[in-house]
């Protein structure tokens, strides 16, 4: 059994699942990737949209989630956390 | 009257401030980062890691403040003239720098404390209730003797190392090697400051090498922070 995530390496996942698909991704292709419940990825979408990490856009009639630059940023804030915990073993 | 704590050779004087000062924006450096990823993550653990460097910070600032009035030339000049007058200001530099010593040594053993149960993630009340009664212990030791204050530090920081070293061991990243090796470098130091009353110039071996662990803190912290 793995190890259980932490929040912000849920929030993560999602946010770096968005951006290998190029900025835009299906919300089914986000459930897959995010390996989340339903109920709690729409959770986490709901929060993260709601916090400008990401975005919602109608592509041929189908909904696409996107990543803002304000998710990008936490991408790369959170690399750096990571590296700091690690090194310090927090 | 009560003696001054004033720390090397004569020649060190004012040097020393140059190095407690690498050790005072390494120590805001870290607690202002980990302040934010305490932000960003709201795990308290963060926060004390933190509060740890800040008081690391604050207690060398203490020492430099601390050694200020005795070190200045303006008191050796006073101390020709009028010799009544720099009797009262002597005593009065003297109680600064006894007071803003102490200060710094208790900040100093306060700070490590608190990187310790972070570091070793003690969550037991009971465990940290006799760290505690260690450290007042050591604290009213440290009043009569630096060796004590020293000694406690060196003991801390062999802890530290370790735990460093185990995480670089299960790590094994070149930052991780960096934290283990600039805690070995502290622990170094205080070997040498334990002895400095015996050899004036281990106190600028100490100073030397303390500086070179916080300046390997500061290059793993560059690396973390202009992480792409």
């Amino acid at each position: 059994m793995g190890v259980r995530r932490t929040k912000i390496e849920i929030i993560y996942d999602i946010l770096t699942a968005i951006q290998k698909k190029g900025g835009r991704i299906k919300p089914t292709h986000l459930l897959y990737k995010s390996n989340l419940s339903y109920k709690k990825m729409l959770e986490y979408v709901g929060e993260l949209m709601s916090k400008d990490m990401v975005g919602e856009e109608e592509e041929k009639g189908k909904k696409m989630y996107t990543l803002t630059d304000k998710g990008a940023n936490y991408i790369q804030e959170f690399k750096k956390i990571k590296e700091f915990s690690d090194s310090f073993g927090l | 009257m009560s003696m001054a704590y004033i720390f090397g050779p004569s020649w060190f004087y004012g040097i020393d401030y140059v190095f407690d000062l690498v050790s005072v924006i390494v120590g805001l450096l870290i607690s202002y980062f980990s302040y934010k990823t305490y932000r960003y993550t709201s795990q308290k653990k963060y926060l004390y890691f933190a509060s740890s460097f800040f008081l690391v910070a604050i207690a060398f600032v203490s020492k430099i403040l601390a050694t200020i009035p005795v070190y200045s030339k303006e008191l050796q000049v006073e101390t020709v003239g009028l010799v009544t007058v720099t009797s009262q200001i002597i005593k009065k530099a003297v109680w600064a720098n006894q007071f803003g010593i102490s200060i710094a040594r208790l900040v100093m053993l306060v700070a490590f404390l608190i990187l310790l149960l972070v570091a070793l993630k003690v969550k037991d009340k009971k465990i940290i209730a006799l760290f505690v009664y260690f450290l007042i212990i050591s604290t009213t030791l440290v009043s009569q003797s630096y060796i004590v204050f020293h000694l406690t530090l060196l003991i801390m920081m062999g802890i530290l190392f370790l735990n460093y070293k185990c995480n670089y061991l299960k790590k094994k990243s070149f930052n991780s090697k960096l934290v283990m090796s600039s805690f070995f470098l502290l622990l170094v130091s205080q070997i040498f400051f334990v002895f400095e009353g015996l050899v004036e110039h281990f106190y600028v071996m100490g100073e030397s090498v303390q500086l070179l662990g916080y300046l390997t803190l500061l290059f793993a912290m560059g690396k973390m922070l202009l992480k792409k």
